[in-house]
């Protein structure tokens, strides 16, 4: 085991180098972007992608997905969608001439699941994947069926159209790692966007990490070593978002975990073997911008999240 | 890391010296060297201020040392300061990251001298910065310079036994040559200081003969002490007198007796509130 880990450990910067120019063949530019979903898989995290429509979210995860040996669903939220078109349902089977009871999986069962504008399933629904997001396990009836790791649940939402969309309690909001904002590009990028899918063949990309490997990877990431003064920093931010000015309410400590985690991924896919300030400070954005929930005076004058953040991260 | 010891012992005596002089200069200020000077001339106590505030410097050093703990990962360039910090805070882990960070950091250590340490410190001035260590060193510099000619401007203003010394002398031989009663005029004049600069002598009686007392500039400054030949005095006893009590007059007494009355109906009515 520990052979493999250091034979992985000795490939690291060549996987994630091959992952980028994969993912590169479908996706232009976007490398923060991208950057920050690789660290959500290698920390074992969710990640919610929010952008205006026509920007790649769902090609995007689509495209991760496939540079991966994992089983890969899609689930397409909308209004009338029901929790048991994600959990799975119990069936009756006729076996041998006696009726029997068979648990038919739902997308959920699947190593990356990608719940395409989530904001459009209701309540129910969305609550309904709560347990396998934080568990890592369905119950349906009185059976819990555990999910296969590694799960990743890679959502997408637009925080345009609100109309119809039941917008994410904090509660699920908390158990995605990252909330990722996905910007347009850039005219060059554009340029090549336009060139590369108004041609006849459209870009393809290959399988070039096994499960076995993602696997490694997470168990090397967790190992990833990390000074005493920068556990304190993110402690110190995260501590500073329950009394700051404008901020109605700060952060869990579940997201003090996910900054360390996501710190350490950040160091591991950038080929470094300690955690730097840079990774803190870069992760600290997409780790607590969607758990931050400001006052009412502060969105009415505007403040972001982001803002907020980045005044945090002044004051440490 | 025999040179960073070293390094780090004359900061520790640069910052002793720096608190100790601040300490004397305070003392200066506050005239305590001159009263221990004044009071043991001659003795080892008339430094005393001075060895206090060199205990106390050393004190306050060892306080400061302790204080703002060297940090030697600050010194060393961001990358391998912050690798360093991280390989040392989880140098129990042995975890295959752990033990490429170790190497790593135990490579690029070997390359850094204790010299690259030292020339890190360095104190902001403004625009400019200089070592911390030549800074310092200025400092004390300073403090002594500021220590020595604060000390000499007080040195006019002290009062020592010395410039006394002359005057008690010359009233000694005076009185050796004169007597006592001619001791004025000669004690006086020679220090050309008249004998009544403290006003008009004190009239002492003992068995009905009158002795002047009379008090010369410079006599009452400092003393001297000198040996003299014991002798045996015969003290006369005497029997002691009974004494009697005199009654006083009452107060009321004393007063016009047409008032008596209404003088003692004050009182008590002041008694009684």
């Amino acid at each position: 085991m520990r052979d493999d880990l250091i034979n992985v450990y000795k490939d690291a910067p060549a996987i994630f180098e091959t992952i980028k120019g994969e993912i590169g063949k479908v996706v232009v530019g976007q490398k923060s972007v991208v950057e920050q979903i690789l660290v959500g898989i290698l920390a074992g995290g969710h990640t919610l992608l929010e952008s205006n429509p026509g920007l790649g979210k769902t090609l995007l995860v689509k495209t991760i997905a496939s540079t991966t040996g994992l089983n890969f669903s899609r689930i397409q939220c909308t209004p009338d969608l029901m929790p048991a078109d994600i959990t799975g349902t119990t069936l009756i089977e006729e076996v041998e001439g006696s009726k029997v009871f068979r648990f038919e999986e739902g997308p959920i069962f699947a190593n990356i699941v990608l719940a395409d504008e989530i904001n459009r399933a209701s309540p129910r629904t969305q609550s309904a994947m709560l347990e396998a997001m934080q568990e890592k396990q369905v119950t349906v009836g009185k059976n819990t069926y555990r999910l296969e790791e590694p799960f990743f649940v890679l959502a997408t939402q637009n925080p345009i159209e609100m109309e119809g969309t039941f917008p994410l309690p904090e509660a699920q909001l908390d158990r995605f790692l990252l909330k990722v904002f996905i910007d347009y590009p850039n005219q060059e990028e554009e340029y090549e966007i336009m060139e590369r899918y108004t041609g006849h063949a459209e870009p393809k990309v290959e399988r070039v990490i096994t499960r076995r490997e993602l696997l490694s990877l997470q168990q090397l990431t967790r190992d990833v070593p990390i000074s005493d003064d920068l556990k304190r920093a993110a402690i110190k931010a995260v501590i500073s978002t329950r009394s700051w000015e404008g901020v109605e309410y700060g952060v869990s400590p579940r997201a003090s975990i996910g900054l360390i985690l996501a710190s350490k991924a950040r160091a591991l896919l950038n080929g470094r073997d300690y955690v730097s300030r840079e990774d803190l400070e870069t992760m600290a954005r997409p780790i607590l911008r969607h758990r931050i929930i400001l006052t009412f005076d502060s969105e009415r004058r505007g403040v972001t999240t982001d803002q907020v953040i980045s005044d945090i991260l002044k004051s440490i | 890391m025999g040179v960073y010891r070293r390094f780090e012992l004359s900061l520790f005596l640069l910052n002793a010296a720096i608190i100790a002089s601040l300490i004397y200069i305070a003392a200066l200020f506050f005239g305590i060297p001159a009263f221990f000077r004044f009071y043991w001339q001659d003795s080892i106590f008339a430094a005393a201020p001075a060895i206090l505030s060199s205990i106390l410097g050393m004190l306050g050093a060892k306080f400061l040392s302790r204080w703002s703990k060297s940090d030697l990962f600050a010194h060393l360039d961001e990358s391998l300061s912050e690798k360093t910090k991280a390989a040392y805070d989880n140098r129990g882990s042995d975890s295959v990251v752990m033990q490429s960070l170790a190497e790593d950091v135990k490579r690029r250590l070997s390359k850094v001298g204790a010299i690259d340490l030292m020339n890190n410190r360095r104190l902001s001035l403004g625009d400019r910065s200089v070592p911390i260590f030549q800074a310092k060193a200025g400092a004390v510099l300073l403090l002594f310079a500021f220590a020595v000619i604060f000390s000499q401007s007080q040195a006019g203003e002290e009062i020592t036994p010395q410039p006394f010394k002359a005057l008690t002398d010359l009233r000694d031989r005076a009185a050796d040559l004169f007597g006592e009663e001619e001791l004025p005029e000669v004690g006086a004049s020679s220090a050309g200081i008249s004998g009544e600069i403290y006003g008009k002598p004190s009239l002492a009686v003992l068995e009905e003969v009158n002795l002047e007392l009379v008090l010369y500039p410079g006599s009452a400054a400092g003393f001297r002490s000198r040996e003299t030949e014991s002798m045996d005095r015969l003290f006369q006893t005497s029997e002691a007198g009974e004494g009697v009590a005199v009654p006083t007059d009452l107060y009321i007494e004393s007063l016009p007796p047409q008032h008596r009355e209404i003088i003692k109906r004050y009182f008590e009515n002041l008694a009684t509130g």
